[in-house]
């Protein structure tokens, strides 16, 4: 995965166990979930990307 | 036929085999279907040949809770029902969806995807549609999914001939079913007859006449609201006696929220996922239980190339290879920006309800008063399933999606530019084997009652996703074949 710089993407990124935008029942579901995301991440912008796109 | 009941006298008695209420998709799906195999059946609308305010206003009421249709606007008191109104949108319920949502197994219902099926085709053919719903696996757990869409059929505008030269189905307009008389005599309870007012002029104006219909059964296809309300209006006026479980009716009355969710950039179609305008996905059911979600469906709907540019251009900022494939993409018509729209099934809840209010209409029927919620639990569905969508999007490279700050962040309220339902009207008299967990049984028949039955969305125990004429009419049909059997 590739860090442009730019907006800090890296530190942006939501990932499984860090603290994120995503609150409350939402977060909760996806967390406890299967390792839900995999390789795909969401951004602070809100955009929900894969991470080959940065 | 249609027959003038504004020249009934007062005390008319009219008989007939079979006494269906309300000539909705339901109403005149079952007695056309009826009609056709021979039986004697009496049809009693309560709106005129054409739209009236005068018939509509009684379609007044209260609502409480989050913000809704008015109720007079929202479903139509004339011959044809709502068809008058609705837009076509079809599609059965997943098998799935008969199974109930994971995790509240009330939502069960009580007769599986089997009983349905059969009626899908003759459904079908009376929707002017097609009877197939090809869906396309586009990734582990999201499916692209399909509606079929009637031209849409206005029921009255269909069968207005039939009915005008019928010998065997017989209509009454401006006749509105206002009450029901029991049988004195022992054993389960029967309904001897019904309590009919025709209104003479606009609103009555020309005066009103009671008359009444005996029938060996009488089947209520009044819509989603009015269904609970005349029960529960009836049962009021004997006592509460008639229907075993007066606390029952009303109760887990469903809508089909929607909203725009989103908003999302589409790649270059490789897989051939969007056949159609608007096109749907839905995530699989193994992804629902596994997870235990009520079922949605997303509608993506195509935006403009300004749009399209806005979106790539704010990408571009954060993910510079992707930004720059989606510009390009653009410029050779590969690309395009959508709204993501999402319609979900609310888990059926006891308080969402249609009671009586306190104002009598002038038939001297209580108006109703609606309570209905979005459920909190809902914004774990729209989120989950939202932010699955999304992921799905990503990881087969489908397109990107970025859902709206509120599907994410369940402190911020639901949006309040629009209200967020589907004028689709479910639940109230939901069908149980058990006659302490439903007010209808499996066929239909109220429990407790050998002779009434119930037509419509009201009888759902839970909603999935489809709009639900569709299903509506392949439950008419089944009933017809129920009381009486195609030869
Ligand atoms: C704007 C709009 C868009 C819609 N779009 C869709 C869609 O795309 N897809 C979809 O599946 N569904 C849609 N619907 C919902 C659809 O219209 C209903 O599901 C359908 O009409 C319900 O059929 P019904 O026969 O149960 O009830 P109705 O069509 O409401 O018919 C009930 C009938 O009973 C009569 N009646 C009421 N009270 C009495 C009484 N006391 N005595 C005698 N008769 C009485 C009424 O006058 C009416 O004719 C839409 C609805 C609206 C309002």
């Amino acid at each position: 995965m590739r860090a442009t710089g730019k907006t800090g993407v890296r530190t942006g990124f939501w990932r499984p166990g860090r603290r994120s935008v995503l609150t409350g029942a939402a977060a909760l579901a996806l967390l406890g979930g299967r390792g839900l995301w995999g390789r795909v991440v969401r951004h602070r912008s809100g955009w929900v990307l894969h991470e080959r796109d940065l | 036929m249609f027959v003038a009941a504004e020249t009934f006298a007062d005390g008319h008695v009219e008989r007939a085999r079979t006494c269906v209420f309300g000539s909705g998709p339901a109403g005149l799906t079952l007695a056309y279907t009826l009609a056709e195999r021979g039986e004697d059946v009496l049809l009693v609308e309560a709106g005129g040949a054409e739209w009236e305010f005068e018939s509509q206003e009684l379609y007044q009421g209260r609502v409480e809770g989050d913000r809704y249709f008015l109720l007079e606007d929202c479903r139509l008191r004339v011959f044809g029902g709502t068809s008058g109104h609705w837009g076509g949108y079809c599609r059965p319920l997943d098998a799935h969806d008969l199974a109930g949502i994971p995790g509240h197994p009330g939502t069960r219902w009580p007769i599986g995807v089997e009983a349905l099926q059969p009626y899908l085709a003759a459904a079908a053919e009376i929707l002017e549609i097609p009877g197939e719903f090809p869906e396309r696996e586009a990734g582990p757990d999201l499916v692209r999914t399909m509606y079929n869409y009637s031209p849409p059929v206005r029921f009255g505008d269909k069968y207005r001939d039939y009915c005008e030269s019928s010998d065997r189905l017989r209509v009454c307009l401006n006749s509105a079913l206002v009450g029901m008389e029991p049988d004195a005599g022992a054993g389960e309870t029967r309904i001897r007859a019904a309590e009919i007012v025709t209104e003479r002029g606009p609103g009555g104006a020309e005066g009103r006449v009671r008359w009444r219909v005996e029938a060996e059964r009488f089947v209520v296809c009044l819509g989603g609201i009015e269904n609970s309300r005349l029960l529960l209006w009836i049962n009021e006026q004997n006592g509460r006696a008639l229907l075993p479980d007066h606390d029952l009716i009303g109760r887990y009355w469903m809508e089909h929220p929607n909203d725009s969710v989103g908003e999302t950039v589409l790649l270059a179609d490789q897989a051939g996922l969007f056949v159609e305008r608007p096109t749907h996905f839905t995530l699989s059911g193994s992804y629902q239980q596994d997870n235990a979600l009520p079922n949605v469906v997303f509608e993506i709907n195509e935006e403009s190339y300004t749009k399209a540019k806005r979106l790539a251009a704010d990408i571009l900022c954060i993910a510079p290879p992707l930004g720059q494939r989606l510009l390009d993409g653009i410029d050779k018509k590969l690309v395009c920006a959508a709204r993501v729209r999402c319609q979900w099934e609310q888990v059926p809840d006891p308080d969402n309800r249609v009671v009586l209010g306190d104002t009598p209409d002038r038939l001297g029927i209580p108006q109703v008063a609606l309570h209905w919620r979005n459920n909190p639990s809902e914004r774990r569905t729209i989120a989950a399933s939202t932010l699955a969508l999304a992921r799905a999007f990503a990881e087969q490279d489908i397109g990107r999606v970025k859902p709206f700050d509120w599907i994410v962040d369940d402190s911020l309220p639901f949006p309040d530019d629009e209200v967020i339902a589907s004028y689709h009207h479910m639940g109230g008299t939901r069908m149980s084997a058990d006659p302490a967990a439903g007010v209808v049984d499996p066929d239909l028949k109220v429990h407790g009652v050998a002779n009434l039955y119930v037509g419509g969305s009201s009888v759902f125990p839970s909603s999935g996703y489809a709009n639900p004429t569709l299903t509506i009419v392949q439950l008419a049909l089944r009933l017809a074949d129920h009381l009486r059997p195609a030869a």
